[in-house]
């Protein structure tokens, strides 16, 4: 009987073990599509603009990207400009990349600075709040007016 | 030349080469006298009709000019020097052109003119415009970036490549605080400078458009009409085109109808981007009238002509 409690420890501690090995980016293995997890976070933020999906081949007019190095993307902007409102993923096929990511997305970010400090002033808690998430090869920038549920059902999508 | 048929010695008959020669060089004598006779009686004719420019074919002398006129289109072709209609109005409807009369146009503007490039409703256009841009901004404003990432004023982005058309739209930041005259006077400037910089191009000013009735920035169409009218005299004035894009953006109040901008009452959307560049397709100076257009509100009829920059479009009929 001690043997068997003692196998079964053994056994949940290597489960432990693997499980905190692998953290929290590896533990589904799940790939999902960009435009889902946009929706899955989109879903929990309130928008005061109607917002609108880009068109893909418009995500490099607004982020310096290699488009080349980016397996998935989507980014949901507001649908006139009128906010500075957005949800955007990004996948990249090799993580080697998320560094080009994590920059084009600072620079929107600086871009989005630029854009309304002086002529919308009140977006700029939205944007002075962007929260950047990496999970895996997905990275996530979101501007929203309350992001405080933002990471944890980001990283439920995995 | 000879009506006889030169022969051509391919056979082995001897010691005809000779009158053959003597063949050619007599033809080619007399020719030598019929082209210097021509030549000389043909200098003495361009000499005498050196006025008006009364044989447009006859571009490498092009006529003398105003310098407002004597500029013509980049490319330098042959048959240049179209002359193009003024309006008494805005541009009337013309029949459509395609997308690619935008290849070589610039699109200068403030956040509405961002638009074009982040919804790729023209993208085979350049588009120099930045948020909050006015009249006195578009010189200053550290607007368009630039491939090392740095920011210049848009009117030195505007110099730093020649285009055959230049769409303008501002003043719409310039509607809630300043009075009329100032904005005719800045307007006024910027037309100049926008000449000088592209002389070659052809410039459409379009009109400032309507906002919602509660839109956020507190604007009031009454003012934006207003102004817009200054606007086209402003046109007429200086030899540029007023383009009334306005009237198709108002609804049956005269205003930007709300669900064309529900968050701010004044930006709006793609759907709204489609409006906008159908229109300019439609109302293209040097296109020939839409056969079945409805005489417009600003659009008045052609009354005469003036030779505008640009001359390289499409020639008028």
């Amino acid at each position: 009987m001690r043997k068997l409690i003692s196998g079964i420890l053994a056994i949940a501690a290597c489960a432990a073990l693997l499980a905190g090995c692998g953290g929290k980016e590896a533990d589904s293995g799940k790939q999902p599509a960009a435009a889902d997890v946009v929706k899955a976070v989109a879903d929990e933020l309130t928008f005061k603009d109607a917002m609108i999906t880009l068109e893909d081949d418009m995500v490099e007019n607004i982020y310096n990207l290699d488009m080349e190095k980016i397996a998935d993307k989507s980014c949901y902007i507001s649908g006139s400009r009128a906010t500075a409102e957005e949800v955007s993923v990004f996948q990249v096929k090799d993580s080697a990349d998320l560094q080009m990511v994590k920059d084009a997305v600072a620079e929107r970010i600086d871009d989005q600075k630029h854009a309304y400090e002086s002529y919308n002033p009140g977006e700029m808690v939205k944007i002075n709040g962007a929260v950047t998430l990496t999970h895996g090869n997905y990275v996530i920038l979101v501007m929203a007016d309350d992001t405080s549920k933002v990471e944890e059902t980001f990283n439920a999508q995995f | 030349m000879s009506d006889r048929p030169i022969k051509i010695n391919r056979g082995p008959k001897k010691n005809s080469i000779w009158p053959v020669l003597g063949l050619i060089g007599a033809a080619i004598a007399i020719a030598l006298i019929i082209a210097f006779v021509w030549q000389s009686m043909a200098g003495g004719a361009q000499a005498q009709s050196s006025g008006p420019s009364s044989s447009p074919a006859s571009s490498s002398s092009p006529p003398p000019s105003t310098p407002e006129e004597s500029s013509a289109a980049p490319s330098s072709s042959e048959p240049e020097e179209e002359e193009l209609p003024v309006f008494d109005g805005a541009v009337p409807e013309s029949e459509r052109v395609k997308s690619t009369y935008f290849d070589d146009a610039v699109f200068v503007g403030d956040s509405i003119t961002t638009g074009i490039d982040l919804y790729g409703v023209m993208k085979n256009t350049d588009v120099l415009a930045d948020t909050g841009v006015n009249l006195g901004s578009v010189y200053t404003k550290e607007a368009v970036k630039q491939e090392d990432g740095t920011r210049i004023p848009i009117m030195d982005a505007l110099g730093q490549k020649q285009y055959a058309k230049v769409y303008i739209m501002l003043g719409g930041n310039e509607v809630r605080d300043e009075d009329q005259q100032t904005f005719i006077s800045r307007y006024g400037k910027l037309i100049d400078d926008v000449r000088e910089i592209q002389p070659n191009a052809l410039v459409y000013v379009q009109s400032i458009l309507p906002v919602t009735l509660n839109n956020q920035y507190n604007m009031n169409n009454d003012k934006i009409d207003t102004f817009n009218a200054a606007l086209l005299e402003l046109c007429k004035e200086k030899g540029v085109y007023y383009l009334n894009v306005a009237e198709k953006f108002k609804d049956e109040n005269g205003r930007l109808p709300d669900a064309a901008s529900p968050a701010d009452g004044m930006h709006f959307g793609p759907d709204y981007y489609q409006i906008w560049f159908t229109y300019l397709k439609t109302h293209v100076v040097g296109m020939p009238p839409a056969a079945s257009s409805e005489p417009e509100d600003l659009a008045a009829e052609t009354s005469s002509s003036f030779p505008e920059p640009g001359a390289e479009l499409e020639t008028v009929e």
